[in-house]
C-alpha cells in the first residue's frame, strides 16, 4: 500500500476537511507590486554600486586633501654677480651697435641682401639647398 | 538570469495562498504578512526554484516559526485571540462545521498540524513534506495518519455525523 494513500477509514475525514476553505486572504495587487519591484530592483545593482564607488573615491580624496602637508616656501637669495658667477649681461657686449646687417653677416655669411631677406622671411634658411642641376661628364652644369 | 514570471507567481498565489496562510497561522498571529514576504522573496530568486510550491511552503514555515519566536507575550495573547476565530470560511456543509474543525485542528500538536495542512490543503506529497519538515517520509506519513485519527476522534464528538 502506498504511503501517499491514507487509510480507508480516514478518507472521509480527509475529504471533509479538504472541503473546507482556509480563511485569510493575501492582497494580490500588493504582492504583485512588491514582487515586481523585487525582481526589477535586483537587476539594477550597477548604479548603486557605481554611486557607492564614486562616494568612496571622493571620501579617500577628501582625506588625502585634509592630510596634505602645507605648501613650503623656499627663499631664494639673490647674490650680486662675481667674477666666478657672471651674469648674462656681463657676457654680451652691449656697447656694440646691433643691426640687421650685422645679423645677416653673422648668420647668413655672405649671402646677397635680397636672398638673405627672402630666407629670413620664409625661414627657408633652415633647409639645406639642393642642387638638381644636371652635370656633364666634365662636371659642368648643363 | 531569469526570474519567476508574474503569471506563474499569480498562479501560485491563487492556488496555494489560502493554504500558505493556514500553515503560517500555526505559529504566528500575522500569517498574511509572512506569506506575502515569502512570495516577494520568491520573485527575487535567481534562478527560480525548480519546485516553487514546495519552496514556498518551506519558506513560509521557516518564516512563521521565526516570527512566532520573536513575538512576545503580547503577541501570544493576540495569537490566542486569533485562534478563537475560525481558520476556515463558513461552509454550507452541515456535516462539518468550520469552527469545530478549527477547534479540533488547533488541539493537535503542531508537528501533526503542519503535516495535515501541507498535505490536505497545500497538496504537497509526503516527499515534499519530509523535505520541508526535515524528517523521513515514513515519519511524516505516520504523523499524518496519527493526526487524522485524532481529528476523527475529536470531530466525532463535535460533529456527530462523523462516525469514529
Amino acid at each position: 500500500m502506498s504511503q501517499d494513500r491514507p487509510l480507508n477509514n480516514l478518507d472521509e475525514v480527509a475529504r471533509r476537511l479538504r472541503s473546507l476553505e482556509p480563511a485569510g486572504r493575501i492582497d494580490r495587487d500588493r504582492v504583485m507590486y512588491l514582487a515586481g519591484r523585487q525582481s526589477a530592483g535586483a537587476k539594477h545593482w550597477a548604479w548603486p554600486a557605481a554611486t557607492g564607488l564614486a562616494g568612496a573615491v571622493a571620501a579617500v580624496l577628501a582625506v588625502l586633501l585634509a592630510m596634505r602637508p602645507d605648501a613650503t616656501v623656499t627663499p631664494v637669495v639673490a647674490r650680486p654677480p662675481t667674477a666666478d658667477h657672471p651674469t648674462a649681461r656681463d657676457l654680451v657686449d652691449i656697447t656694440r651697435p646691433f643691426s640687421q646687417f650685422r645679423l645677416q653677416q653673422e648668420l647668413l655669411g655672405g649671402l646677397s641682401h635680397d636672398r638673405a631677406e627672402t630666407r629670413l622671411h620664409t625661414g627657408s634658411d633652415a633647409l639645406r639647398p639642393r642642387d638638381f642641376s644636371v652635370l656633364s661628364r666634365d662636371g659642368v652644369k648643363l | 538570469m531569469s526570474v519567476i514570471s508574474p503569471e506563474r507567481l499569480g498562479e501560485l498565489l491563487d492556488r496555494h495562498g489560502p493554504a500558505l496562510v493556514l500553515l503560517a497561522r500555526q505559529w504566528t498571529a500575522g500569517p498574511e504578512d509572512v506569506v506575502q514576504e515569502a512570495l516577494v522573496r520568491l520573485a527575487g530568486q535567481r534562478p527560480p526554484p525548480d519546485q516553487p510550491a514546495a519552496w514556498l511552503f518551506r519558506a513560509v514555515r521557516n518564516a512563521a516559526i521565526s516570527a512566532g519566536r520573536s513575538e512576545g507575550r503580547r503577541r501570544k495573547r493576540e495569537t490566542a485571540v486569533a485562534r478563537e476565530r475560525s481558520w476556515f470560511l463558513p461552509t454550507e456543509d452541515k456535516s462539518l462545521d468550520a469552527a469545530a474543525a478549527t477547534e479540533a485542528l488547533a488541539g493537535l500538536p503542531v508537528e501533526m498540524r503542519e503535516i495535515i495542512v501541507a498535505h490536505l490543503w497545500g497538496e504537497l506529497t509526503f516527499d515534499e513534506i519530509a523535505q520541508m519538515t526535515g524528517q523521513s517520509k515514513s515519519a511524516a506519513h505516520r504523523h499524518y495518519q496519527a493526526g487524522l485519527a485524532a481529528l476523527r476522534e475529536r470531530l466525532s464528538g463535535l460533529c456527530p455525523k462523523i462516525d469514529p
